[in-house]
């Protein structure tokens, strides 16, 4: 392995830890928002829950980012303005959960997965197999939200619908400006081409027919907004 | 994700080669100059290959050299966007914007025009000023006709920010482009039925960092937020990695 790709590598890591330690307080807004639409215990359980499990992911991250890199790292401030005064309707609560639980974190989840299948050391290999784990749970609560809320506010559905299409649709990003390393992927990090590929398989096999079942439409109908025939 | 009818990935690559080639061919017959335009063609080939810190010193030098080298202006705001480096991306581009308002630059991977102001739209586009870089964009589309990318980048906006109907209006400018033969498509499906536009959020042009970051996004306005680094080694769990770094 070269200085590059050890750099490279550990610089991956030191993204996915800043990535899971905003997933603390991403939860956090979660676990208010669960209250300000009166949700049952359980969720708010699991929702407290998984800001413990993103803690434990974030110092893993940071633990293997620090030995590639040669020197520790890790969070510093997170800058909160402006963190709580977006969302205070059910349906932009309802939009961000479709947005960031049930499509982001998912496709997340199966990166994970699939980087998990592709380590080649074991170390790497339990750090990702403890994420997929516990991410598996988040997204389910993502889901069993947004089943909840439309089970107690059905007026929401068009927006359901609104969410999902606009999540699933949006195309994926450039291809990154820097040097991919294709090493890392067996480090715990796939390159960009692996995961718009992933990305595209996933959306149409799992989130997509997924998101038909929730809201009871046709997988045709959503599979519409996304082709031009 | 389905193309434009007019996407042919064969001709497309074999028109990207062949302008390549003559770009290249001029470039490599400057590289050894001391010049501004050697600066330049070094920045281009730089470019090219992706040493993008690379490209980033030629195209300074080249400014050093000859600060009416437009060219490398323009060729400088988009590697520094390229490195996500914003406010210099801005600084930049506003310069190139006031002293040269007409300049278009040539792309060189195709014949497509790229004015000024269209490179200013991208520079505020990274820096979140939405509304500023419409503004640019439509000043772009009325001092250079024939800049398709201007067009593209405001149908996206259009899109972002709720205005479905002005991205269409935007769609035979650029449907022809085939890099944006993907937005073409989703625009379309709005031409046949407006309730099949994609509904992007305000922030779909830099969500994909959202959709990368690992676990659950907090987003802020569309943009994830994620903390400073620090070092602090609390932080970092003790994971046994057994590589050789040697």
């Amino acid at each position: 392995m070269t200085e590059e790709e050890r750099h490279y590598i550990g610089e991956a890591w030191v993204e996915s830890g800043l990535g899971e330690h905003a997933s603390v307080a991403s939860f956090a807004r979660f676990t208010l928002d669960l209250m300000s639409v009166a949700a049952p215990p359980e969720l708010l359980q699991r929702s407290i829950q998984a800001m413990s499990d993103e803690v434990n992911h974030a110092t893993l991250c940071f633990g293997v980012a620090s030995k590639f890199l040669g020197r520790v790292v890790s969070p510093g401030r997170l800058d909160l303005t402006g963190v709580f005064s977006e969302m205070t309707t059910p349906a932009q609560i309802l939009h961000a959960t479709v947005s960031e639980g049930c499509v982001s974190e998912t496709i997340s989840l199966a990166y994970a997965a699939r980087a998990m299948d592709q380590a080649s050391d074991d170390g790497i290999r339990g750090v990702l197999k403890t994420i997929v784990t516990d991410e598996s749970r988040h997204s389910k609560l993502a889901w069993d939200f947004v089943q909840w809320l439309l089970m107690t506010k059905p007026e929401l559905r068009d927006q359901a619908i609104r969410s999902f299409k606009s999540a699933v649709s949006t195309p994926y990003g450039q291809p990154p400006s820097a040097k991919e390393f294709p090493i890392a992927e067996r480090f715990g990090h796939l390159m960009h081409e692996s995961k718009e590929q992933l990305r595209a398989e996933f959306i149409s096999s799992k989130i997509v027919p997924r998101a038909a079942k929730l809201l009871e439409i046709s997988t045709e109908e959503v599979q519409l907004a996304l082709s031009d025939k | 994700m389905a193309k434009a009818a007019s996407f042919d990935p064969c001709k497309t690559s074999r028109d990207i080669a062949n302008k390549l080639q003559t770009v290249l061919t001029a470039a490599v017959n400057c590289v050894d100059d001391h010049t501004s335009e050697g600066a330049l063609a070094r920045g281009k080939i730089f470019s090219l290959a992706a040493y993008t810190e690379e490209a980033i010193d030629s195209f300074e030098q080249a400014l050093h050299l000859d600060e009416g080298n437009h060219e490398a202006a323009a060729r400088l705001t988009l590697m520094q966007l390229r490195l996500n480096k914003s406010e210099q991306s801005l600084s930049t581009a506003m310069n190139l914007a006031s002293k040269a308002p007409n300049y278009t630059l040539e792309e060189m991977t195709s014949d497509e025009q790229i004015s000024a102001f269209t490179i200013l739209g991208n520079a505020l586009v990274q820096n979140n000023r939405v509304e500023d870089a419409v503004q640019a964009y439509e000043t772009a589309r009325k001092e250079a006709g024939n800049d398709t990318t201007a067009a593209a980048r405001l149908a996206q906006l259009y899109i972002a920010t709720g205005k479905p109907a002005e991205a269409l209006k935007q769609t035979d400018i650029f449907k022809d482009n085939p890099r944006y033969s993907k937005l073409s498509s989703f625009v379309a499906l709005g031409a046949r039925n407006p309730a099949l536009m994609p509904t992007y959020d305000p922030a779909s042009l830099s969500s994909q960092l959202a959709l990368d970051a690992h676990g659950r996004p907090l987003t802020v306005n569309g943009e994830a937020r994620l903390a400073e680094v620090a070092e602090d080694p609390e932080w970092c769990a003790d994971v046994e990695v057994d590589i050789d770094f040697s």
